[in-house]
């Protein structure tokens, strides 16, 4: 376990301020915002793949577009249909 | 959205593609460069992507490691960038700023609005006192007020005026006096005289002496009722003449009309011509504005440079186009015709009657003169009151007031 994720715990701060964990902001079907992603490993208007600590997440839908793109924050345009997180995966 | 356009639009970016197999690992080492890419969009198997000019700068060097290529140059930074390199351009574009500048603290054009044709040479004069005139310096007029007063004490029938400026344009707007109809007060004496040719139906005399009997034939202008009211031979006094006179008249009008009707066929021939007009100048973009064409009509646009919906900036052009067509001439019965020529005919008898009237009669005749003409000719009799006002100027002695 990480150290960072022990002392969170062990002073009962939430887990999202401590630990590089991907947080996912869904706006409606058609915005999301993801915090602490690792990378982009897949782009296409219908698809995007982003590498985060949790493992690979699956963005599915129409008309992708990336408005932003910054070291740890993305905030993606289009028609969200699904969204899909598959095995830990190092980047 | 739009405001943050224009702050990147002022600020310079650059559209940049990705292509190849691995875009998205050059998009990742993009980013880890540290720029900020921004609009990435995935079209025709490629990406594209906006950096704005800083962050293109840094890594405009590294074009092969990170496999991009420039689509586009864009924004105020870029513009001002090409436009040193063309200082002809750059002075071209100063001396048209600087033109505008200046021209635009002129005024170029001065229009009048609610004055009469008669009238609008004398409203030019007073406004030109009134420094209003074509070249006059904005910042040298007097106050609105003081053109007002200019104006007004300048011309003759005015009851109100104002200049209106909006950018090189001077609009004077003039409210004419309306002259009320002359009508004499109850006790200036005053006859009561025909006011058109006519047979006598019935007078009926509320003051003053009745000088006609029912039947007489009167002319424009005779006496009907008389102001004089008389005791004996030489008593009497003027008094304000009063009383309804009816009377019969009649009315002849004639015209000649073509037994045809004029169609026009636009032939699709139109000829444009140019003006500029620069500060108050007319200058023809042409060498000569004669056309060929035997039928035409006249259409006239004018296109203006202003700055807003109203602030005319002295620069514009005026397109004068002739568009020919062909007169087709259609055939129409003479009883068509003459139906046509008696509306006419009546309302020109219409304009010369007296209010109230009443129709009596009607008739209408009609006579050939050629293949393509006739004469029409339209009678009518009405019954109306013809009686009216006349000031008698030299009076002896007028009626005592009763109270």
């Amino acid at each position: 376990m990480d150290i960072r994720e022990v002392v969170a715990g062990s002073f009962e701060m939430s887990v999202f301020s401590e630990v590089d964990l991907p947080r996912v902001m869904i706006m409606g079907d058609s915005g999301i915002f993801v915090e602490n992603y690792l990378a982009l490993c897949e782009y296409k208007s219908d698809s995007i793949k982003l590498a985060t600590k949790l493992g690979i997440m699956e963005f599915s839908g129409a008309g992708f577009e990336i408005k932003m793109m910054k070291q740890n924050n993305i905030y993606i345009s289009g028609k969200l249909v699904g969204m899909k997180i598959s095995g830990r995966e190092k980047v | 959205m739009s405001s943050i356009k224009i702050f990147h639009f002022i600020k310079g970016y650059v559209i940049l593609s990705l292509n190849g197999h691995n875009k998205e690992v050059s998009l990742e080492k993009l980013r880890k460069t540290g720029v900020c890419p921004e609009d990435i969009a995935y079209r025709d198997d490629a990406i594209y992507l906006r950096l704005s000019d800083n962050d293109f700068s840094r890594i405009e060097n590294r074009k092969d490691e990170l496999c991009f290529s420039v689509v586009k140059k864009s924004g105020g930074k870029f513009f001002l960038r090409s436009i040193k390199r063309r200082w002809v351009l750059a002075l071209w574009i100063v001396l048209v700023f600087a033109t505008f500048l200046v021209g635009s603290r002129f005024i170029w054009t001065v229009e009048f609005e609610g004055v009469s044709e008669e009238r609008i040479a004398q409203i030019e004069n007073a406004a030109a006192l009134a420094g209003i005139k074509v070249g006059a310096l904005k910042s040298s007029l007097p106050t609105p007020m003081e053109q007002k007063n200019i104006i007004l004490a300048n011309t003759d029938g005015i009851a109100w005026c104002w200049v209106y400026i909006k950018g090189t344009r001077a609009t004077v707007e003039v409210r004419e006096n309306i002259i009320p109809p002359e009508v004499f007060a109850p006790d200036v004496p005053c006859d009561i005289v025909a006011a058109k040719d006519a047979v006598i139906k019935n007078i009926i005399t509320k003051r003053g002496t009745c000088c006609v009997a029912d039947g007489t034939a009167v002319s424009a202008g005779d006496l009907l009722i008389s102001a004089k009211v008389s005791f004996g031979e030489d008593e009497g006094y003027f008094t304000h003449a009063q009383g309804d006179c009816i009377a019969d008249t009649y009315y002849e009008k004639e015209g000649i009309y073509k037994l045809y009707i004029n169609h026009k066929t636009y032939t699709g021939r139109k000829r444009n011509f140019l003006r500029l007009k620069l500060f108050g100048l007319n200058i023809p973009l042409y060498f000569d504005d004669k056309t060929d064409y035997e039928f035409f009509d006249t259409e006239e646009k004018v296109y203006e440079i202003s700055l807003g919906r109203e602030n005319y900036l002295g620069v514009g052009l005026e397109k004068v186009s002739y568009i020919e067509y062909n007169v087709i001439k259609e055939p129409i019965s003479a009883e068509t015709c003459t139906e046509f020529a008696r509306h006419e005919l009546e309302k020109e008898i219409a304009k010369e009657l007296m209010p109230g009237s009443v129709k009596k009669s009607d008739s209408v005749s009609a006579e050939k003169i050629d293949e393509e003409t006739i004469s029409v000719k339209l009678a009518m009799e009405f019954t109306e009151s013809i009686g009216t006002e006349k000031f008698i100027e030299e009076v002896t002695f007028i009626e005592p007031k009763t109270d």
